[in-house]
């Protein structure tokens, strides 16, 4: 078998059937757009906060500094007081270095960025002082684009220093057309750059969304790697699985349970309601409405935790169905086909009932049996007929016991013939066998079944090609009548069995008998 | 009293069973003549005035007058009495039909083949229909459908002799009152009438089919049923009184007759234990097999509303449909068959409806008692 994958088939007329979907896509679908949300919506907020005052902090030093630095230039030119405002630009220089001078996650950027602040710094610094103000602008240019271009560009900070550099560019070209003192600007702009991405809060919040990031991504390999175990030991499991929560929607569901209750792929899907899903295979008729009695209906529509059934099916097959809680709410319910156990199982009750010769049951199972047709309170009346065939010692002596074994055969089938399909057949054992007729209400009801049974009994019966007669005598009790226990009910036929038997009809009441009898009478 | 005539083919009783049945059919007219009447008293006495009280009116309808008396104890004690009394009849008559049951279908076949010239047989073994299957008429154990064996003649032997003692013998020593008062009312007032064939519908037994073999010995006589062993009983028993009739199992709805083939049509006790659409599939039938100018005659229990305007007796009426098993009673007594001949095609100028003389009113043999005073007659000529 290659790959797990469903083995594909020739449809009968030629289609290639569809290719099984990806489980995993379908049952366990995983909403990145919706956890990238969650992440975002969790830690952008901080984020941003911190970055824009760090943004604004330096963006007002800069300004300060090149607005100190310009009007010194103009108005001052090398006076003390220009150079006093020069001072001052130099100290928000010096306390933007301050700011980038911590530690940060990238040794090797921050050694880079410290190196060409330090080289900036000099190369406007020595000119100055070395060759009396002149500084060496391209020198200085060059440190600044090395140093910007080792910033990497995808961060948005980026942009802001390029973008402040620029304007440095731009104020300086007005103020000081002639680009003698262009340096210092430059390097204030770049500073301020420098300054805003090394800057603690920035590192702090940047950090912070590294290692939540790296949290989700962890734990994102982690659920995957959790589902394909998931997917895979589901897959291959005999039990079917479906996993619904506390408003009983669909969760999860086993590829098995698919097949357990021939459910197309595409009718199952997250968020499906419980009672659609029974819904639908009370429509395909496999729960059989009619064959389930009202309670067992209501626990299949309405699970609940800890409730453990066997599902028959109409199809003959048996479902054990439990029902766990599910952390969280909802019921992780499981079903295993048990078919085979409960087929074994019944084949060996049945057997145990059975009579074997006749394979109707046989007296202890007639009596569970009609016990339990009489507590059903819906049965208008039971009758109980017990039967004794007339003659057949004589076909045992006669014809020997073979034949007598296919007289009693042959008097079982014209019985069930005889009788409706839910009336209950016996045999107590000889050649004596018992009937349990429900719905019988009045002695009236069971004249026409009685009389069909002695006309069909009375037919002759082909033994080794020799036809024998056997006669049948009818002994009947009627519940609630005569009784309501089944025992005492048995006993009554077998009483009025005794009466038939010198009565020409050949079937007798218990309870015209006991009329009879003066005692009874007395009674009554 | 008279007895039931002993024809061969009559289940012969016993001296006890005998004795039962005469108990069951005392016990029957008792209950009914003696006991029936205190209803009415309960109903002016107790019912009506407590239905008065209750609601500030009398009961007018017989459906009211139902809701008035279903709790009285007086009238369920009745019922209950009225129903023991159908089923001890059942048991009674059950009990010597079965036991004779071997010696009738032999009788039956020995009949058949000794008696070829009288008439003829015909058995489609097609299954009751829906509406005689679905309920046991009147109680009758097993139905009319009911076939017990091979050649089986049970369901009309039950049936000879409950028409006798269910009526009390108010059908006569043959079961043959209302064929015979419809021959005397044809005798009366269609003198010159002389049809060649003729055609009973839901014949059963036959046993009104038989006055018209002596009344138009020229004639050629069919008779149709549903029911298997009812047909077959009704051929034997013709044979037996040497009346020659043509039997053929089949549905009144839809016969296999050709159209325009009979001049006479008749049918006796037949729509009260027919579905109301069947009765009307009927008349059309009818309607089609007469010849131009040929008649219809279809009698039943005179118990149409029309003859009962008082609620009470129609209320009294519903007892049989409610409890005895005759679920088309009642429909049939709301029902115009007049309406239902004209609709089925029968010009309204010749279709009317009447009540006529029992044969035993006018004097055809000793009338005992119980009902059969009077038929309902609906008649229509094509």
């Amino acid at each position: 078998m290659s790959g797990g994958g469903v083995r594909q088939e020739p449809l009968p007329d030629g289609r290639r059937a569809e290719p099984a979907p990806d489980l995993r896509a379908i049952h366990y679908t995983f909403r990145d757009e919706a956890l990238e949300a969650a992440f975002q919506a969790a830690t952008w907020p901080a984020y941003r906060r911190r970055v824009r005052r760090v943004v604004l902090l330096a963006s007002a030093l800069i300004l300060l500094g090149l607005l100190a630095h310009v009007s010194g230039l103009q108005r001052f030119g090398d006076t003390p007081s220009g150079l006093a405002l020069r001072a001052v630009a130099l100290v928000a220089l010096a306390v933007i270095f301050l700011e980038c001078r911590r530690p940060t996650r990238s040794g090797a950027l921050d050694v880079g960025i410290l190196a060409a602040t330090l080289a900036a710094v000099a190369a406007w610094l020595l000119p100055a002082l070395l060759t009396d103000g002149e500084a060496q602008s391209p020198a200085v240019l060059i440190a600044v684009l090395a140093l910007l271009l080792l910033v990497p560009q995808r961060y948005p900070l980026a942009l802001t220093a390029t973008l402040a550099f620029l304007a440095a560019v731009g104020i300086q070209a007005v103020a000081d057309p002639s680009g003698t003192k262009i340096e210092f600007s430059l390097v204030l702009a770049a500073a301020g750059a420098f300054a805003i991405f090394n800057s603690r809060e920035v590192k702090i919040a940047s950090r912070r969304r590294f290692l939540a990031q790296h949290q989700v991504q962890a734990l994102t390999q982690e659920r995957d790697r959790a589902t394909t175990n998931l997917t895979a030991a589901l897959a291959n499991m005999d039990q079917a699985l479906l996993v619904i929560d506390q408003d009983q929607r669909v969760v999860t569901w086993s590829p098995r349970f698919l097949e357990v209750f021939a459910l197309d792929p595409s009718f199952m899907e997250v968020g499906k309601p419980f009672s659609s899903i029974t819904a639908r295979l009370s429509e395909a008729g496999l729960l059989g409405r009619r064959g389930l009695d009202e309670s067992l209906h209501d626990r299949i529509t309405t699970p609940r935790a800890g409730d453990r059934l066997e599902l028959p099916l109409t199809d003959g097959r048996f479902i054990d169905v439990r029902r766990n809680a599910r952390p969280g709410g909802g019921l992780v319910i499981t079903y295993t086909d048990i078919t085979d156990r409960k087929r074994s199982e019944l084949l060996f009750r049945r057997q145990a009932e059975l009579d074997g010769l006749t394979g109707v049951i046989n007296r202890a199972a007639f009596l569970a049996r009609l016990e339990s047709l009489l507590s059903d309170p819906s049965n208008a009346g039971i009758a109980v007929l017990l039967l004794d065939l007339d003659h057949f010692k004589v076909v045992n002596d006669q014809h020997g016991h073979a034949s007598g074994d296919v007289v009693l055969k042959a008097v079982t089938e014209r019985l069930r013939r005889a009788l409706r399909e839910n009336d209950l057949i016996g045999r107590l054992g000889g050649d004596e066998f018992v009937a349990a007729l429900p719905d019988i209400a009045t002695r009236h009801d069971v004249l026409i079944p009685v009389q069909r049974i002695l006309v069909e009994v009375a037919r002759p019966i082909s033994v080794d090609g020799l036809e024998v007669t056997v006669g049948v005598s009818i002994g009947i009790a009627l519940c609630p009548a005569d009784g309501t226990q089944g025992r005492e009910l048995l006993e009554r036929a077998d009483a009025a069995m005794y009466a038939a038997k010198s009565d020409a009809r050949g079937y007798a009441f218990a309870s015209r008998e006991a009329l009879d009898e003066p005692d009874a009478r007395g009674k009554g | 009293m008279q007895h039931q005539f002993p024809h061969a083919m009559l289940p012969v009783a016993l001296h006890d069973e005998r004795a039962r049945q005469d108990f069951v059919r005392s016990y029957k007219v008792d209950v009914l003549t003696r006991l029936g009447p205190g209803n009415r008293e309960v109903f002016d006495r107790r019912a009506k005035p407590s239905y008065q009280r209750k609601t500030g009116q009398p009961p007018r309808s017989r459906r009211e007058i139902a809701t008035a008396m279903q709790g009285d104890a007086f009238w369920q004690m009745w019922s209950s009495l009225n129903r023991s009394g159908q089923e001890m009849m059942w048991e009674a008559l059950t009990e010597p039909a079965f036991r004779e049951r071997p010696r009738l279908v032999a009788q039956a076949q020995r009949l058949r083949r000794k008696r070829k010239s009288f008439g003829s047989l015909q058995i489609s073994g097609d299954p009751v229909p829906r509406y005689i299957a679905a309920v046991d008429i009147h109680n009758q154990p097993g139905g009319y459908g009911l076939v017990l064996g091979q050649d089986d003649v049970y369901a009309g032997a039950l049936y000879d002799l409950s028409a006798y003692h269910y009526s009390v013998g108010g059908l006569g020593p043959l079961g043959s009152d209302p064929g015979d008062s419809t021959v005397a009312f044809l005798r009366e007032h269609h003198r010159r009438f002389a049809p060649r064939r003729i055609l009973d519908l839901g014949a059963s037994i036959g046993a009104s089919t038989l006055p018209f073999a002596d009344a138009f010995p020229k004639a050629r006589i069919d008779a149709i049923d549903v029911s298997e062993g009812m047909m077959r009983y009704a051929d034997a028993r013709a044979k037996s009184l040497g009346k020659t009739i043509h039997f053929s199992q089949q549905n009144a709805e839809r016969t296999n007759l050709s159209s325009g083939s009979f001049d006479l049509i008749v049918s006796h006790l037949f729509f009260h234990e027919t579905s109301a659409a069947a009765v009307r599939n009927v008349m059309k039938e009818c309607h089609r097999l007469l010849a131009p100018g040929g008649l219809m005659i279809h009698s039943d229990v005179p118990e149409s509303n029309q003859f009962h305007p008082d609620p009470y007796d129609q209320w009294w009426r519903d007892w049989t449909t409610h409890f005895n098993a005759e679920p088309f009673r009642s429909t049939l007594r709301d029902t115009s068959l007049s309406k239902v001949a004209v609709a089925a095609g029968f010009a309204p100028r010749n279709v009317r409806e009447l009540k006529i003389p029992s044969a035993a009113a006018v004097g055809v043999y000793k009338k005992t008692h119980g009902y059969g005073a009077e038929w309902h007659l609906v008649v229509a000529t094509k």
